[in-house]
């Protein structure tokens, strides 16, 4: 049987938590839904996501207000990792938490890889 | 021509004529304190100026610290035609500046020397009778013509002032002066307002409040001001929250109230969008100046909703009229919002539907812990806000 | 001079003051210069020469400090200008106001430490001249005024300067003035005499006005 968006996203998913020094990741809406995710059981996903979709809004409608167009990445940098946002076409955010010390370079990349193949899945039709 | 409500003339500042109790007696005396760097000017001037545009006054300003023509400038940069009051000579100035500087005197009267403002300006009251008086600045009068004088100065006018029926204004810039002499110069005026300036961090707001009236019994309140250009004194309500369930229409109604919100809001796989950051905006409306926040409804944004509480004076509650089983949800999100213990309205939204149900039927079926207003309001159709926003507020600096 | 006091102390008010033409704005100069090499920021606030004055006479020395205005590190009051609804725009960190109106002038100045103080803990202010705030007010108001001034800047972090010409006012009106301040510098053209200064003993030193400024010994 075919496979269903959601199992090739969860796919998309597991390759990108190959990277290594990637302690969770998650493929969330722009309005806060969670598509899919693996993350550690402390994190609440649900909430996650919403939050997410806050912090890509929120600089979006910064990003309008102070006239310098679209966002194409954000990333904060927390004490014990950075948490890295990425949007993935325009109803879908991609997102990552890199440990402390990690290859920014790399996850970053593969980052953008990631997004742009579930942007494809999205807008498949 | 004075306009009379009970016999009280009003000053036009929002606030003021509530703490005042309506307004000011025909012929009595308020001395405007002011901290340095708190306007007193505006006050005087806005008094000045809504008299003569709405209450038909005479008006004459006495200056020695501003020239005519700056007070004119100011007049202009706070929306405020003096120009025409000064062509029809409904208004004129007693210039006591221009003369220590050496530039030509522009006014109906000049004062060449300050110890001679007294006479000038007692003999001047009756040409304004039935109106107002503005005395700019005290703190001038004390340091050239000293305190005895200043004071005899004051009673002396007091005195011309309430012979024909006159308000007079005093602006004072408080430098520092004895307390105890300040004491005394608030004793022989009717009324003292104070300004002065709350520094809280690096915030800075501006306060005035009624320290004494002959008329009127006192209350502590202090009100937050902001002074506008164009505008003048508008009272300042820090933080106004806009919240409830999700879909009652919070977004709407902000921006229903405040034109220029802007949303942190995504569309979402329904028809309409989904706020899931605030809406942050600003209202100016009837003297009031306030700052909105309104939050999101989904659940899933429920971390939001204390930080967004925070520090709010005020608090719109908006439901959806139509569902009665969103009520719960909205008691939920007053306690979220930590705003249980501040002045609240609720909004009960799309009022213009069929099935909406009355503020009555919504009291019953809310069953709050208190009572609360509840404004029937259709955001969509803009119908009720003035209702919505006169009630909170009128709650919020309740007399 | 700095050799010899190890500069201004910090977060104090000085008095520099002395007979017409013996440098005291030309010492105002180099504090601004000084100012500017340290990348401090500075509030300036002029009753005799505007902005582009002052910018004209800093040059004469060789001191530039275009790039450091263009930087909004220089916080102006000007008093001096004058005129009344003047087209150029009020911004933060350029503001006009009128000698004659005290209460405008500390409005002013507070408005702009509100600005200064969420840029930075330290700064420095230069007031030149009181001289001329004193011929337009009455001058016991005018040390109230310069009370009010002093307690706000050294409350926000700055040190500052004020300037002052001898005889300008009566002598218990000079007492006061300098009872409001924490040093107190004199210039009579050939000497400099440090009357007040935290932590040190009168001293003086002879200084000369060259092409670079006030050279001392």
């Amino acid at each position: 049987m075919a496979e269903t968006k959601k199992e090739k996203l969860d796919k998309i998913l597991a390759r990108f938590g190959e990277v290594g020094q990637i302690k969770a990741a998650g493929i969330v809406s722009k309005e806060g839904l969670l598509i899919t995710a693996r993350m550690t059981p402390e994190m609440n996903e649900r909430i996650v996501a919403a939050l997410c979709s806050t912090i890509m809004a929120s600089a979006e409608t910064a990003s309008s207000q102070m006239g310098t167009g679209s966002v194409s990445e954000i990333h904060v940098k927390t004490e014990q990792g950075t948490i890295l946002l990425q949007p993935a076409g325009e109803k879908a955010i991609m997102i990552a938490l890199a440990e402390s010390g990690a290859q920014l370079g790399l996850i970053m990349m593969e980052i953008e890889t990631r997004a742009r193949q579930v942007q494809e899945i999205l807008e498949e039709v | 021509m004075a306009v009379t409500t009970d016999g009280l003339r009003k000053t036009h500042i929002p606030m003021l004529d509530e703490l005042l109790g309506g307004g000011m007696p025909e012929g009595t005396s308020i001395l405007f304190t002011a901290m340095p760097g708190v306007a007193s000017d505006v006050f005087g001037y806005q008094i000045a100026a809504e008299r003569m545009k709405n209450d038909g006054d005479l008006c004459l300003i006495y200056t020695n610290t501003k020239t005519p023509v700056e007070i004119e400038h100011t007049f202009q940069r706070y929306g405020w035609d003096l120009r025409s009051s000064l062509d029809s000579e409904r208004a004129f100035f007693i210039d006591s500046i221009s003369p220590m500087m050496g530039v030509p005197a522009i006014g109906k009267y000049v004062v060449n020397d300050l110890k001679d403002s007294e006479n000038v300006v007692k003999n001047a009251i009756p040409d304004v009778a039935g109106g107002t008086a503005v005395i700019e600045d005290v703190a001038t009068l004390l340091d050239t013509i000293g305190v005895d004088q200043t004071f005899d100065l004051i009673r002396q006018l007091n005195e011309a002032a309430r012979a024909n029926d006159v308000n007079i204004l005093y602006l004072f810039t408080r430098w520092n002066y004895e307390e105890a002499m300040v004491e005394r110069l608030s004793g022989i005026v009717d009324c003292e307002v104070k300004l002065f300036s709350i520094e809280e961090k690096v915030i800075y707001r501006q306060v005035f409040a009624v320290a004494k009236s002959n008329w009127v019994e006192t209350s502590k309140i202090k009100i937050f001001f902001e002074v506008m250009e164009p505008g003048g004194v508008r009272v300042f309500i820090p933080k106004v929250l806009v919240t409830g369930p999700y879909n009652a229409g919070k977004t709407t109604f902000t921006h229903a109230i405040a034109p220029n919100t802007v949303s942190v809001e995504r569309q979402t796989y329904e028809l309409f969008p989904t706020t899931v950051g605030l809406d942050i905006g600003h209202i100016d409306y009837k003297g009031f100046s306030a700052d909105v926040f309104g939050t999101p409804g989904q659940e899933r944004f429920d971390l939001l909703l204390e930080p967004l509480g925070r520090e709010a004076i005020g608090t719109f509650i908006v439901i959806d009229s139509t569902k009665p089983e969103t009520f719960v949800r909205a008691k939920e999100m007053i306690r979220m919002c930590r705003t249980e213990a501040i002045p609240k309205v609720i909004i009960a939204n799309k009022s213009d539907l069929p099935n909406a149900l009355s503020p009555e039927e919504i009291n019953k079926k809310m069953a709050l812990w208190e009572d609360v207003s509840i404004v029937p309001v259709s955001a969509m159709n803009k119908d009720g806000l003035d209702q919505a926003l006169g009630t909170l507020f009128n709650l919020i600096y309740r007399v | 001079m700095d050799e010899l006091t190890g500069g201004l102390p910090d977060n104090t008010m000085t008095l520099v003051y002395g007979p017409p033409k013996t440098g005291k704005s030309i010492f105002c100069y180099q504090f601004l210069r000084q100012s500017v090499a340290e990348d401090d920021l500075c509030m300036y606030l002029m009753t005799d020469y505007n902005l582009s004055q002052l910018e004209a006479q800093m040059m004469a020395f060789d001191w530039f400090i275009a790039e450091y205005i263009a930087k909004k590190k220089l916080y102006v009051i000007d008093t001096a200008s004058g005129s009344v609804g003047a087209t150029q725009k009020e911004m933060k960190n350029m503001m006009i106001s009128f000698p004659q109106n005290p209460t405008d002038i500390v409005s002013k100045v507070i408005q702009e430490l509100q600005s200064i103080y969420q840029e930075a803990q330290r700064f420095r202010s230069v007031l030149d001249s009181s001289t001329t705030l004193f011929a337009f007010n009455s001058p016991i108001l005018m040390i109230r005024v310069l009370k009010s001034y002093t307690m706000r800047i050294k409350m926000a972090g700055g040190t500052g300067v004020i300037t002052y010409t001898e005889g300008a006012a009566e002598p218990q009106i000079e007492t006061m003035l300098k009872a409001t301040v924490d040093n107190i510098i004199h210039l009579d053209g050939e000497e400099m005499t440090i009357e007040a200064m935290a932590g040190l003993k009168h001293t003086g030193v002879g200084y000369q006005i060259t092409d670079a400024g006030i050279a001392v010994g």
